[in-house]
């Protein structure tokens, strides 16, 4: 269960909005709360989401992949798959963002932090390029 | 749905003639990525490669409009010199068509 004293000491807004809707959101499943389970168990208050971009160019264009994972105190706590099944971010980042809202967790998210979001109705990952000023 | 579909890119690529060219610029790039394996893995997805829509500004009656194409404007890079002609209907100027430079 979670640390509710730990969450008296948090601040009281906190979120990573990592997507730009979450309304097909329906709620805890079992997967989730065996996520909060173990994030609990091992007593993480503080972790940090981050990835790698791998660019690969071809005659037809960029390929992009990403690997993502979670870590805890520089240790790689959860390694997700994506390359097979996209949905897997989304579901995962919506897990996130639930538990930083109940105060289960202080996220650090890399992937925001650079200016990645995730487009669910076309299922893309969408960053804004500006121009460079001078 | 792909008769429509086809009305849609048809209504939407071509340029009225009471539609007057207008002033603009990039203002932005989206990065649109998806990130499935080069091969789609087993699970039959398309894979496609990474491609860059601009958005675009346009003022009209001292008014600013944000445009993005309804027919995808896939680049292969993000190109701010890029030519993009932007033509709108003076009477609803959020109405608003683009044409490729070459």
């Amino acid at each position: 269960m979670p640390d509710t004293n730990f969450q008296n000491n948090l601040p009281k807004k906190f979120t990573t909005a990592s997507v730009y809707e979450t309304s097909d959101y329906i709620g805890f499943s079992e997967l989730d709360e065996n996520l909060k389970i173990l994030v609990s168990s091992l007593k993480v208050k503080y972790l940090i989401f981050k990835y790698e971009r791998k660019d690969k160019k071809t005659l037809l264009g960029l390929y992009t992949n990403f690997n993502f994972w979670l870590e805890s105190e520089e240790k790689k706590l959860i390694l997700l798959d994506c390359k097979i099944n996209r949905n897997t971010l989304y579901d995962f980042l919506s897990i996130l963002n639930k538990f930083c809202q109940e105060n289960i967790i202080i996220l650090d998210n890399h992937f925001e932090k650079d200016g990645y979001r995730i487009d669910i109705l076309k299922k893309q990952i969408v960053r804004k390029i500006y121009k460079e000023e001078n | 749905m792909i008769i429509s579909a086809i009305i849609y890119g048809t209504y939407y690529s071509s340029i009225p003639k009471d539609f007057i060219k207008v002033e603009n610029e990039i203002l932005y790039f989206e990065e649109r990525i998806r990130w499935e394996s080069e091969t789609g893995g087993n699970t039959g997805h398309i894979s496609m490669p990474t491609w860059y829509e601009p958005i675009i500004s346009y003022n009209y009656l001292d008014i600013k409009y944000m445009y993005k194409a309804k027919i995808n404007i896939s680049l292969d890079a993000p190109d701010f010199n890029k030519s993009i002609e932007i033509f709108i209907s003076p009477k609803n100027p959020e109405d608003a068509r683009h044409k490729l430079s070459e």
